[in-house]
């Protein structure tokens, strides 16, 4: 085959696996807001931190991958709900932008607290697929990359069906979808603001565990929150679907923009689409058309 | 109809509420007894909703307290409040616009204890509100006004109220269907027994289909009494059921002669 064919599909792999991680980012953070009304600045430092613990959990402590990347969820799970349960609770009632600047707040704690307990230096683990890879035809694909897919694909459709027909899920769906209402109706929605809050931070726990092998334990993965937020404004703020479709374009556009483009445009390219999107085409590619003007 | 003999099930003692500077309610009293219809009607901005957001917890009263059923209920949650029965279905048609019809009104059941008897409910429901059995799998967002409101009543409902509080059933739609959500509000009250305190603009079917009804002024009440009684007093007559006011010489209404008795 074709070399530059082979090159396309190898990319095309490559960006969707890396940007199925961006979807789950973006998944995390839209279901936040949606069914809290804030947005999750912090997101990318709790995914930051759940790499460093599952570090900790792996190298310092010998536990082998799985049953450490089980407590690395669980811990980050608890994590969310104590969040959201001591300090996002608090400002309940006031203006949207508290909630914005609260957010960034424990971010910056949250990388704080890391750089003091870990230092500057990167570090990696090894996972069960760490140097394996498979043929698929003439393209070439490490096996983590194919875990990371299936796994986003895993939680995805979890999260799908946990939200379609469970009655926790439900109940998330409809005081994202009138508060008041869903107060009125006897739904706990302070707790349930609190277990979404878990349950999106052992997402961004098991994203983090994903991203750390193919990037390193480092400081600066709570980069990804940037992308995750382009993949939502790519996507059509809100929507769901939006959320994954839009962060398998930012995989993708990394991927191409890293070998057709000049140096440099790799890093910026998921910030120029976000840019672009918001002057020219606000709306995304699947956003809300009912959605507020104003 | 005769006065209830036994303590009342909700009582409210000289309630105060502000929405920071703006004082809407100015010590209101007023009790609910149970299994009677009780209306609540006054003008445009004299406090009825608030009156009703504040016995449901969405807003907590300056002073003054909430007694349901023994209990000290003010400060607490909304969402505790409903669980104990006291269910607000608030103005404007707050339905889950994107759950099915189905789905909505198995959310109004998320606030009972006792979860028997949800499906045979569910049936009720539908009798009550043929309309909506017709929609079942339909989003909760696209229906009719009048069918939304049918929708909030009957997801209030689904969680066996003790107290059901209706915030302006009648708004926005057309007096047929106001007259039939009447009926249905009468039946569920002689049916189950539920306690029922409405709010209202359209005095004369509210006065009609309530047995005790109280009169709010710019947060305070101005007149109590059962609502046959209210009915037949002049200045109730005048100013809100739009009959038997004094006409002057030239045929032209003339409600500024008249004073309200209550002032
Ligand atoms: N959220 C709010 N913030 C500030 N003031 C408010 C708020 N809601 C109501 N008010 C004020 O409180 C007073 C009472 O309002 P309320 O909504 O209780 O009246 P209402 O009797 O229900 O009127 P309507 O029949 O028009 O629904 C009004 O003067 C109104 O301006
Ligand atoms: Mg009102």
């Amino acid at each position: 085959m074709d070399a530059q064919v082979v090159q396309i599909l190898q990319l095309t792999l490559n960006g969707i696996s890396i940007g199925s991680i961006y979807a789950l980012v973006a998944l995390g953070i839209v279901l936040t807001y949606k069914a809290t009304e804030v947005l999750n600045f912090a997101y990318g430092d709790i995914l930051m931190m759940s790499a460093f613990i599952g570090w900790g959990l792996i190298v310092v402590a010998g536990i082998p991958f799985w049953p450490a990347a089980l407590i690395t969820i669980l811990i980050a799970a608890m994590l969310g709900y104590f969040l959201d349960r001591h300090v996002m609770r608090t400002i309940v009632g006031q203006p949207q932008f508290a909630g914005v600047m609260l957010t960034i707040a424990l971010a910056f704690m949250l990388r704080g607290l890391v750089s003091m307990g870990f230092g500057p230096t990167s570090r990696s683990y090894p996972t069960p697929w760490t140097g394996h890879i498979t043929h698929i035809g003439p393209i070439v694909v490490t096996d983590l990359n194919l875990v990371i897919l299936a796994a986003a694909l895993i939680v995805t459709a979890l999260l799908f069906l946990f939200l379609r027909y469970t009655q926790l899920g439900v109940a998330i769906q409809a005081s994202s979808q009138n508060q008041l209402a869903a107060y009125l109706c006897g739904i706990r929605v302070k707790r349930l603001n609190s277990f979404v809050w878990a349950l999106t931070a052992a997402m961004a726990a098991v994203a983090g565990l994903l991203l750390a092998p193919i990037a390193l334990v480092d400081i600066s993965l709570w980069f990804v929150v940037l992308k995750g937020l382009a993949a939502l404004v790519l996507g059509g703020f809100g929507s769901i679907p939006g959320a994954i479709l839009g962060g398998l374009l930012i995989g993708l556009i990394e991927q191409f923009a890293g070998v057709y483009l000049p140096d440099g445009a790799k890093e910026m390219s998921a910030q120029l689409v976000l840019i672009g999107v918001l002057i020219f085409w606000p709306r995304g590619l699947l956003g809300e058309a009912h959605g507020r003007r104003v | 109809m005769n006065e209830p003999k036994s303590g009342p099930l909700m009582s409210i003692r000289n309630i105060e509420t502000w929405y920071g500077p703006i004082n809407a309610i100015r010590g209101v009293s007023l009790d609910v007894h149970e299994g009677r219809i009780v209306a609540v009607l006054g003008a445009n901005g004299a406090g009825k909703s608030t009156l009703l957001r504040t016995i449901a917890g969405v807003i907590d009263p300056f002073k003054g307290s909430v007694v349901f059923d023994g209990q000290v209920i003010q400060g607490l949650d909304p969402d505790e409040i409903a669980r104990r029965g006291v269910v607000l279905v608030p103005e404007g048609r707050q339905v889950f616009p994107f759950l099915t019809v189905r789905e909505n009104l198995m959310m109004g059941a998320m606030a009972r204890r006792d979860k028997a008897g949800l499906s045979d409910d569910l049936e009720q429901i539908f009798d009550w509100f043929p309309r909506l059995r017709e929609r079942t799998s339909q989003n909760g967002g696209l229906l009719s006004g009048g069918e939304q409101q049918m929708l909030a009543i009957g997801r209030a409902l689904m969680s066996r109220p003790r107290v059901l509080l209706l915030d302006e059933p009648s708004l926005g739609l057309s007096p047929l269907i106001t007259k039939d959500i009447f009926s249905i509000i009468g039946r569920v009250n002689a049916e189950t027994k539920t306690t029922i305190l409405v709010v209202e603009q359209n005095a004369a079917i509210a006065l009609k289909n309530a047995q005790d009804a109280y009169i709010m002024e710019l947060g305070r009440i101005v007149a109590a009494g059962l609502s046959e009684e209210l009915m037949q007093k002049q200045d109730v007559k005048e100013f809100y059921l739009g009959t038997g006011a004094t006409t002057g010489a030239d045929g032209r209404m003339q409600r500024w002669k008249r004073r309200k008795t209550w002032r």
